[in-house]
């Protein structure tokens, strides 16, 4: 039960800057989410925050309390660890029942046999109690590092990627077995993950990293529906989102953008026109989620953009289908039986009423007219 | 690719048989001569009478006792003292980043490359000088030369081999740092560091180049003391086997022990994958 | 370009005193020009099979055509096939010019010749610009590219690719799996990839071959396997989210409905139509329905199941709702409107032409009528 701070946080490792001036603010009871690619620095961070590094610059913080230079056995965090960390030469009960036998969170045998078993039952291992880590499988040894974090009692629980190295089929049924077990938690969370799939199901809210630096924070609709930067809207979505530049031209009363070498088709939606205007900008990113991008193969419609089939891929409840257009490619999700020839033509329509609009030079969220997700613009 | 070929099994297994033939001899013909009465050594190989003879007088002089038993104080000592120093020297460069580390390191191993005649002279003088000379002391701190890069060596290895990840969940869990160094570190490296130490033991315990040249009057081991057995008109043959037989015995007793720690692999299955 | 021909193809091993049977009675047509997709769990033989058709595993009992000529026994250099090796790595020495290169000049190609067709594949891949650099300063999919490069200039009649995607992350990924696609549109020649990713095989293939165990489980389009599954293994891995299976007992109500009740639980609902012929009282079988063919509908539609909703993700462009029953978990896709609590209640429908049966013990299908 803690509020967890960090200010200003920077950690620098032999040969580069693993975390850059990061400031985060967890609530109590939260179930945070740090989001990022590999190599972001999501690992440094929870790292910094159990005592296990620490950092050059900035302040961490417990509840108010500075814990700097606290060491990790005295702040009371509880840690799910990426490869697991099982101790090899212990049986997966006396894996379990570690931190409680140690110095700092003691408890007596008998109780140590109640939560170990209480905790195993939860998590399906009560049948493992007497193996070693080496004769079990992934999934069972992520279970019982898993199972080590919960007969605690701490302040946060931090988990570091708990279900990257499962098969995809572990990692769908854990991920919605996380979400149930997360109401039972009752203690703030800090998630680490690579899989936007898991940020946007599991936190309250998510902070995306990126090369060491924080790109946004916010709950799972404000990254999805207004991602801070180009980065975070190309970090969330399957197919990724595709953005493309604009010119921005005023005929009569109206705005359009000239897109892909087509200015008609493409009014710039009302909502999103006088913020455009204020800004001056004459040209400007716009970001289209393949689903918000329809084809036909017929030009049927004044608003069609032509392009060419480029490849499809069928995926059995859908197809992502690549159509190139003007030197660059653009994924749309289509039917799962599509069948085209080889640069076919093929007719886009954008739907730019669920456009997202980005500034050109810094690549920062400008506006979106859609109305998903809660507030409209800005 | 399964070319079974029978022959080359065959082939191979008698290159084998006839090198290891080729290498055990000596040991054989050790083994052989110390029960051979002095006037028959000059017989053909394997005709003579047995005698305990030799035997007898190695145990009655009671000196070779005492040989036998200053090689095991430095031996021991040698190795206790190694791995005092080597455990934490081994963590050190398995876990931390510092200017010159595998320098240093080299610089270990490298001691085990020179041979022990480059350096003898001008130890002696400076044992002599700050009085290490013949002292089991002295011959303790100089096998380090010998014992100290294998430990090194090989647990710097079985500390990389550990993921500083649980050492992280030990911290976590609530472990000091020497907690988690004594009771999660230390069992996962025990395999390694019975293997050193056994391997060490061997080389010390065989040393005859240090013990002959940087002790000899009080300090003597069983290695040095099979000269004794060349004396002014003849070489007794068959004490100086006898003698060395025994000297060899716990060599051997301890690298059939050797065996079956080092065939045994870290079990890191506590690690993802 | 040429066909690929694996008639009653074994392969046996012996590890630690025990027998393995890796590859069971293999056989398997290619024709030429199509690509190919081992898909199978890692362990499967599908690795095993790739390199027996390579030519780097003995091939235990059976045959492999290429082209019309049996090549068991050939060496891999005699063999017409390039290899894609996910640990074939590239001659760091040399620039990827010569990398690519290397096998003509082994034929003693004249150097023009090389220039030309170097040339034109680089094109192809998009490298010609990376081609006087060294290996070491190339990025994951570059290497790739150059992999696949190096394997095609010699114009082999089987192209062989293992798990040339895998050492790449997402977005790389994503594109990657785009251009090898567009690739075998443009050089169309006959490609056998081995993956454990499904969406890979899917994306990729003409046609897939599922390997469980060392057998073959199905061959056929990634429509044919997705919506016509031939057993519950390889209903099961392809697609994704993973099609639901459950255990369901048959029994007849009071009033002559034939119903099923999943297993611990105290869900029920009528056997569908296309299978009330077969179902018999009292049986117990396996039920498959993918998460996308599982509707919300209202209650005053038609419903196959009403229950409560224990689980509810928001997903950015789509939500998924779990249903707990028992051990399992019913999951199901629909699209981003609709938020969900635990708890509340929810009318489903399964789409009856959706449905799949397997039996019990052995996991086939049972086809509907």
């Amino acid at each position: 039960m803690a509020d967890i701070a960090l200010k200003q946080v920077t950690k620098k490792f032999k040969h580069n800057v693993a975390l850059n001036a990061v400031s985060i603010d967890i609530k109590d009871k939260e179930f945070y989410v740090i989001f990022g690619p590999a190599g972001a620095g999501k690992t440094t961070l929870l790292n910094t925050i159990a005592g296990i590094v620490v950092p050059e610059e900035g302040v961490v913080t417990m509840n108010g309390k500075v814990v700097n230079s606290l060491e990790p056995e005295d702040r009371n965090v509880a840690m799910v660890f990426e490869n697991y960390a099982l101790y090899p030469h212990l049986t997966v009960y006396d894996n379990m029942a570690s931190p409680l036998r140690s110095p700092k969170y003691r408890q007596p045998e008998s109780k140590i046999r109640e939560e170990v078993h209480r905790v195993a039952k939860i998590l399906r291992i009560d049948w493992l109690l007497q193996r070693l880590p080496s004769e079990l499988s992934n999934g069972q040894r992520q279970r019982v590092s898993l199972g080590r974090a919960l007969v605690r009692n701490p302040e946060v629980f931090l988990m570091d990627e708990p279900l990257t190295h499962l098969d995809a089929k572990l990692r769908h049924q854990m991920r919605a077995e996380f979400k149930e077990m997360q109401a039972n938690l009752n203690t703030t969370t800090i998630y680490v993950t690579h899989d936007y799939m898991e940020a946007l199901s599991l936190g309250d809210r998510i902070a995306v990293l990126n090369e060491g630096r924080i790109e946004q924070i916010g709950t799972p609709d404000d990254i999805y529906y207004r991602p801070a930067t180009e980065f975070v809207a190309q970090a969330f979505g399957e197919p990724e989102i595709n953005i493309l530049t604009a010119d921005v031209v005023n005929k009569g009363g109206s705005m359009h953008m000239n897109l892909l070498g087509n200015s008609d088709h493409f009014p710039v939606p009302a909502q999103v026109k006088g913020i455009l205007e204020d800004s001056g900008l004459n040209a400007v990113r716009v970001g289209f989620r393949p689903k918000d991008i329809k084809y036909s193969f017929s030009d049927d419609s004044a608003s069609s953009l032509r392009a060419a089939v480029y490849s499809i891929e069928p995926l059995g409840s859908k197809a992502i289908l690549t159509v190139h257009v003007d030197g660059r490619l653009i994924r749309l999700i289509a039917a799962a039986d599509l069948e085209a020839k080889p640069d076919q033509p093929i007719y886009l329509k954008f739907n730019v009423d669920e456009a997202i609009f980005f500034d050109p030079e810094t690549k920062r969220f400008i506006a979106r007219a859609g109305k998903k997700g809660g507030r409209s613009v800005g | 690719m399964g070319h079974k070929n029978p022959w080359n099994q065959a082939l191979k297994n008698a290159a084998l048989a006839l090198y290891a033939l080729f290498a055990l001899f000596p040991l054989f013909w050790m083994l052989l001569i110390s029960f051979k009465h002095d006037r028959e050594m000059f017989n053909t190989i394997f005709v003579f009478h047995p005698t305990l003879d030799n035997y007898r007088v190695l145990f009655s002089s009671g000196e070779y006792i005492g040989y036998f038993l200053n090689n095991v104080y430095v031996s021991v000592g040698a190795v206790l003292l190694s791995l005092v120093v080597g455990v934490p020297a081994a963590y050190a460069l398995a876990r931390f980043d510092f200017k010159g580390k595998e320098n240093l390191a080299f610089t270990f191993l490298s001691f085990r490359f020179a041979p022990e005649m480059l350096i003898i002279l001008p130890l002696f003088l400076i044992y002599q000088k700050i009085g290490l000379y013949d002292t089991p002391f002295g011959l303790i701190w100089v096998y380090q030369l010998i014992s100290l890069p294998f430990i090194i060596w090989i647990l710097r290895g079985y500390f990389e081999d550990i993921s500083p990840e649980i050492e992280h969940a030990g911290r976590v869990d609530g472990y000091s740092w020497w907690r988690v160094f004594l009771k999660i570190n230390m069992p996962l490296i025990r395999p390694g560091m019975v293997a050193a130490a056994l391997l060490s033991f061997i080389f010390v315990w065989n040393n005859f180049t240090f013990a002959l040249l940087l002790a000899g009057q009080d300090v003597v081991t069983s290695t040095v003391a099979s000269l004794k057995y060349i004396s002014s008109d003849t070489v007794h043959y068959g004490q100086m086997a006898a003698a060395v037989t025994i000297s060899a015995l716990p060599e051997v007793i301890l690298a059939l022990l050797i065996q079956k720690h080092l065939v045994r692999g870290l079990s890191m299955g506590a690690v993802k994958g | 370009m040429a066909e690929l021909v694996l008639r009653n193809l074994n392969k046996t091993y012996t590890k630690q005193k025990e027998l393995i049977h890796a590859v069971k009675t293999l056989n398997l047509t290619a024709r030429d020009g199509e690509f190919i997709a081992f898909l199978g769990p890692s362990g499967c033989g599908k690795s095993t099979t790739l390199r027996m058709i390579a030519g780097l595993e003995d091939i235990t009992s059976g045959e492999i055509e290429i082209g019309g000529a049996v090549v068991n026994g050939l060496h891999p250099s005699k063999r017409n096939v390039g290899l894609a090796f996910e640990n074939y790595a590239l001659y760091p020495p040399l620039t990827v010019y010569d990398n690519i290169a290397f096998n003509l000049r082994a034929k003693k190609m004249p150097e023009q010749e090389i220039k030309r067709e170097v040339g034109k594949i680089a094109e192809l891949l998009r490298i010609t610009s990376l081609l006087d650099m060294k290996p070491a300063a190339l990025s994951g999919g570059q290497k790739q590219r150059v992999n696949i490069a190096r394997a095609i200039v010699r114009r082999p009649g089987v192209l062989l690719l293992d798990e040339p995607l895998s050492h790449l992350d997402g977005k790389m990924r994503q594109s990657m799996r785009t251009e090898l696609k567009r690739l075998h549109t443009e050089i169309k020649s006959t490609s056998i990839i081995v993956t454990h990713d499904q969406s890979e095989a899917m994306a990729l293939a003409d046609r897939i071959a599922i390997i469980n165990e060392g057998v073959l489980q199905q061959f056929g389009t990634p429509l044919e396997v997705y919506n016509h599954p031939v057993n519950e293994f390889v209903a099961g891995f392809v697609g994704e989210p993973p099609m639901n299976l459950f255990t369901v007992h048959a029994y007849t109500e009071a009033t002559g409905r034939k119903m099923f009740r999943i297993a611990d639980s105290e869900i029920v609902f009528q056997v569908p139509a296309s299978y009330r012929e077969k179902v018999k009282d009292s049986q117990s079988y396996r039920f498959g329905i993918r998460p996308a063919d599982i509707l919300i509908v209202g209650e005053s539609d038609p419903y196959t199941i009403r229950t409560n909703v224990s689980i509810f993700e928001s997903l950015g462009e789509e939500c998924r709702v779990h249903i707990r029953m028992g051990e399992a978990l019913l999951s199901l896709v629909t699209g981003e409107d609709v938020h969900y609590r635990t708890g509340d209640p929810i009318c489903l429908l399964f789409r009856e032409d959706r449905i799949h049966l397997f039996d019990i013990q052995n996991g086939n299908r049972i086809p509907s009528l």
